[in-house]
């Protein structure tokens, strides 16, 4: 990149070189690359400086042009806003197919184009074609229509519409078209004017549905606070005077869904706080699995109660046969629940043809005194109280004849009492009933029947603890959704509030409604109850493209997203308790197994314990087996003897009448503690006995441990302790009595202790008993340990996440947080 | 230097509806900030584009702009993407127009220029844009004669070069 190349490569291409410089240049260039590429860089360099020309002048023109802007504007002194006339409102033609066709009105146009609101003004047309339809003009005005806009005469009016529109956005515009910016001899400042006319396709002049109104969104440089909309009063002059202002709607800004937060208040802090992971996929998933589960949230709280059983004999004889009634007549009672705290007992009753029943209204003097009004009569109770009497719940045939009137049902009676519920427990209500049914021939009076309804707990009725559902949250918190109300900081003010009213339906009124203003979404929810949300709406902020043709295709794709979400918890939890009922399935096979080995091993224990006892007993009395033929009386004398020593374990001894000899059958005292026992969760002892093939397993109490060792035998212990961490053990040989003392127990691995006591097993005697079984059963336990500790604080975490998730929620008292019961029914075997 | 005029003339016809093409740019998503350089920069276009002999204009001059300066928009908010738009429109497809393509490559050269001293830049412009002789710049940007004018011009546009170079440098540097 020589500048003596540069020179030469520009003369060339500006045409500059002579004849012969030329032709050797080009020769030059034909065969070289590199100077090829040089040529091709340096007409780069001079398109660019073409183009910085044009830039200039680009840039003297806007020079030029804000110049005489700010002249213009100085000398009007206003600035402005946005003024309508009271007839109309405005539009702009989007090319899109949807829109009607304009042509259809193309007399139409031609007879009203010097008609126009403002005069000296080129109007704009558009057509509207009767449905949902958004427009934008010229001038970048998004005129909104929805479907039932326009009225004729007051009517609903459906067909195509020519709208005639108007706009004067810049003071250049206002001025040539000579409007007033004044209202009532001020000035206003304005930011632009437009005029709007909707005309039938007979020119008749349509009015707006002050009901639906249409949506105009007109473009500002800057959003200036207390901008207002005036409506337009032209006088007898055709001067307009700008009049009767209403507030103007913010538009809100989309934002991408990814810079926006609709967790619930303080989910973010806390799990910070608890130093959990910031991944928003972690969060989510967190957030998510709160999720209330379906099976809780049942549409109808309806306690079907089966047919009550006879509890009481018959008070009454009646002449015909009693029990008869029951295949005349079928009750059946229910619980409505109306609200928290208020429900319907409901007694229906099925009764045979030909037969009836009388309304609670029956009165028997009215007829004869025959007849007796269905009764329900409550047992007292501090849960509820009664709300007014007994009611018919349909309407009863009233039936005159000679014996007066009577009111009763056929086939079908229904009552209803209401009441009022005093307690959020459930509880149970118990009544009598008591009826009269008859049919031509006569009545039956059936006793009291008596029956029991269980009213469900206050937690469970409809209108207490509610929640925003996580998932339909998640559900619209996606990229899918940018663009919309959803998407904006406005929303996620809002979110936070809804977040505190757990009420899903206030959610569902922004979620629903993603083409309203959002003003307009903040009253009705203030209608609702919350009245915390005037201030959003006192914000009065406006629609985001309303009439988006994706709204729809959203609404569904929201729907679907939170059927996914749930599913997806709901597989979550399919998944995990099918683990759990699997892992319970078999650590209560291993405990039976436990347990059915634990019996066989005390038996083969005692046995052999016994043999080895009598063995000694009968070497001491100078007896032996077979050699001497005892009498049936000594023999089981002996037994007996060494039976209940053995069984007794403590020291006895025994004189044979026979042989004048003493024999003794003595057990030691021996005894140890174990170094703070409370951080474990079981902790077993082993006693391997040197001349048997079973071993003992004692277990003690708060780390106590005492046991009486036969005297004729060596003991091997060896104390196995599990805790979550894993196993702590110790191990001694050749004991026989006495007190250890304090044990401390030293951690090792589960090899190292499955590798000594197996050790400790096989050392003693040729023929030891398996303990590989015991060992790994005693692993099982320690797993299982862990993994209700999991399960519990997997329980806890959640009701503390549960509880900042959602506000109302108060957490689950009823469940008792303690140490998890792991071994409760495994201890019982041996102690 | 007729033609010239008629393009000032133009220019300035075209400039006077800045205030229509930004609410309408506004009513696109674009920031006010942003808003006029992307006038610009599609008046630019359609300056140069003018210049093409194969141009045919089928459509009001200004509608032109401003249908270029909506792409130039969406081009600009898919890049930075935190701007996001009202759904993008198939004519969008425009974009990969291949003049179009070579005229955003320009852009990024006529940094080259702009980087350059005010009586350099204004020098090339002049010469290259405008078309004007060396006599005439000479008189125009001050210098004595036209001989001075010229070798000026080749400085200059040797520095250009440099400009470009590094400018090509730099950003090959980030993308390493």
């Amino acid at each position: 990149m020589h500048p003596e190349l540069t020179k030469i490569i520009a003369d060339y291409l500006a045409g500059e070189l002579n004849e012969a410089d030329r032709k050797v240049f080009e020769e030059r260039l034909k065969n070289d690359p590199k100077l090829q590429e040089e040529v091709a860089f340096q007409k780069t360099i001079v398109e660019a400086a073409k183009r910085s020309s044009v830039r200039t002048q680009v840039a003297q023109s806007a020079k030029g042009f804000h110049l005489q802007q700010t002249v213009k504007w100085s000398a009007l002194t206003i600035a402005g806003i946005v003024l309508v006339s009271a007839l109309t409102y405005f539009i702009y033609k989007n090319s899109t197919s949807k829109n009607a066709d304009i042509t259809q009105f193309k007399d139409l146009i031609e007879q009203v184009d010097k008609n126009t609101l403002i005069s000296n003004l080129a109007p704009e047309y558009f057509a509207w074609n009767g449905k949902d339809t958004a427009m934008l003009s010229k001038n970048g005005i998004l005129i909104s229509i929805p479907e039932s806009a326009f009225l004729l005469n007051g009517k609903p009016y459906t067909e195509p519409a020519l709208i005639q529109f108007q706009e004067a956005l810049d003071a250049a515009t206002i001025v040539k078209a000579g409007l007033s910016t004044t209202s009532n001899g001020k000035l206003l400042e304005t930011q632009g004017m437009f005029s709007f006319k909707a005309l039938s396709k007979d020119g008749e002049l349509l009015t707006i549905n002050p009901k639906t109104g249409i949506y105009v969104q007109v473009p500002v440089d800057e959003y200036k606070d207390g901008m207002q909309l005036f409506s337009g009063v032209p006088d007898k002059n055709g001067i307009i005077n700008w009049v009767n202002p209403k507030p103007l709607a913010k538009i809100p800004v989309p934002i991408d869904m990814e810079k926006l937060n609709f967790y619930p208040p303080g989910y973010e802090d806390s799990l910070n706080t608890m130093k959990l992971s910031k991944s928003k996929k972690y969060r989510d998933s967190l957030y998510l699995s709160c999720e209330e589960e379906f099976s809780s949230i049942s549409q109808n709280h309806l306690s079907d109660v089966p047919y009550p059983t006879e509890q009481e004999q018959p008070k009454n004889e009646s002449k015909i046969s009693p029990g008869s009634w029951k295949d005349k007549i079928n009750w059946t009672f229910k619980i409505e629940k109306v609200d928290a705290n208020h429900a319907i007992i409901v007694g229906t009753a099925k009764i045979k043809e030909g037969w009836h029943v009388f309304s609670v209204t029956h009165d028997p003097n009215k007829a004869d005194l025959t007849g007796y009004p269905t009764k329900f009569i409550f047992e007292k109770s501090k849960n509820y109280k009664l709300i007014g009497q007994l009611k018919d719940g349909i309407k009863p045939q009233t039936v005159v004849d000679e014996l007066g009137t009577s009111l009763f049902f056929e086939k079908t009676a229904v009552f209803k009492q209401q009441i009022e519920l005093l307690t959020d427990n459930a509880f149970d209500i118990t009544l009598d009933y008591s009826f009269q049914i008859c049919d031509v021939n006569g009545c039956i009076f059936p006793p009291h029947q008596t029956i029991r309804l269980e009213i469900n707990g206050g937690d469970q009725s409809t209108d207490s603890y509610t929640n925003i559902p996580p998932s339909n949250v998640l559900a619209f918190w996606k990229p899918k959704f940018n663009n919309t109300l959803l998407a904006t900081h406005d929303f996620e003010k809002r979110m936070q509030a809804i977040h505190g009213t757990c009420n899903k339906k206030v959610l569902e009124v922004y979620t629903k409604n993603l083409g309203k203003s959002m003003v307009e979404l903040d009253r009705q929810v203030i209608q609702m109850g919350y009245s915390n949300f005037e201030e959003f709406a006192a914000e009065n902020i406006g629609a985001l493209y309303p009439n988006n043709p994706h709204i729809k295709g959203l609404q569904a794709f929201y729907e679907k997203g939170i059927a996914g979400l749930q599913n997806e918890v709901n597989n979550y939890r399919k998944t995990e308790a099918k683990r759990r009922e699997k892992w319970d399935k078999n650590v209560n096979e291993e405990r039976m197994k436990e347990s059915n080995r634990t019996i066989q091993r005390e038996n083969q224990a005692f046995c052999e314990e016994y043999n080895l006892n009598h063995k000694n007993v009968r070497k001491q009395l100078g007896r032996t087996l077979g050699a001497v033929i005892y009498t049936n009386a000594s023999v089981s004398n002996i037994d007996r003897f060494v039976l209940q020593t053995t069984l007794a374990r403590k020291t006895g001894e025994f004189y044979d009448k026979e042989t004048g000899k003493t024999a003794r059958i003595q057990y030691n005292d021996f005894s140890f503690d174990v170094d703070k026992p409370e951080q474990y969760e079981l902790v077993y002892a082993y006693l391997f006995p040197s001349k048997l093939n079973s071993y003992q397993r004692i277990s003690g109490n708060k780390g106590k441990f005492s046991y009486a060792l036969n005297d004729a035998i060596l003991y091997d212990l060896a104390i196995v302790a599990i805790s979550e961490k894993g196993y702590s053990y110790f191990q001694k040989s050749n004991l026989n009595e006495g007190n250890l003392g304090t044990i401390k127990l030293e951690r090792v691995s589960e090899a190292k202790v499955n590798a000594s006591i197996e050790q400790l097993n096989s050392n003693r005697i040729s023929k030891p008993m398996r303990v590989a079984d015991e060992l790994s059963w005693l692993k099982t336990e320690q797993q299982n340990y862990v993994e209700r500790r999991n399960r519990q604080n997997a329980y806890l975490f959640h009701e503390r996440i549960k509880k900042i998730v959602f506000p109302c929620y108060e957490g689950n008292d009823n469940i008792v947080i303690g140490q998890p019961e792991i071994f409760a029914d495994s201890i019982d075997f041996f102690q | 230097m007729k033609q010239q005029n008629t393009i000032q003339l133009e220019l300035k016809h075209l400039y006077k509806k800045w205030p229509e093409a930004k609410r309408f740019l506004k009513a696109l998503g674009c920031p006010a900030n942003d808003a006029e350089d992307i006038f610009q920069e599609a008046l630019i276009i359609y300056c140069r584009k003018k210049e093409d002999e194969n141009f045919v204009l089928t459509v009001d001059a200004f509608v032109y702009v401003r249908n270029t300066a909506k792409l130039l928009w969406y081009n600009q908010a898919r890049k930075q993407k935190n701007h996001p738009t009202i759904d993008l429109e198939p004519e969008i497809q425009q974009l990969d127009d291949d003049w179009f393509q070579k005229e955003m490559k320009l852009k990024t050269v006529e940094n080259a220029i702009l980087q350059l001293g005010k009586q350099c830049r204004e020098l090339l412009e002049l010469f290259y844009g405008l078309g004007w002789n060396m006599v005439d710049i000479a008189k125009k940007i001050g210098l004595r004669n036209d001989k001075v004018a010229k070798a000026q011009k080749y400085r200059c546009l040797q520095k250009a070069k440099e400009n470009a170079l590094s400018i090509e440098n730099s950003t090959t540097s980030i993308h390493i």
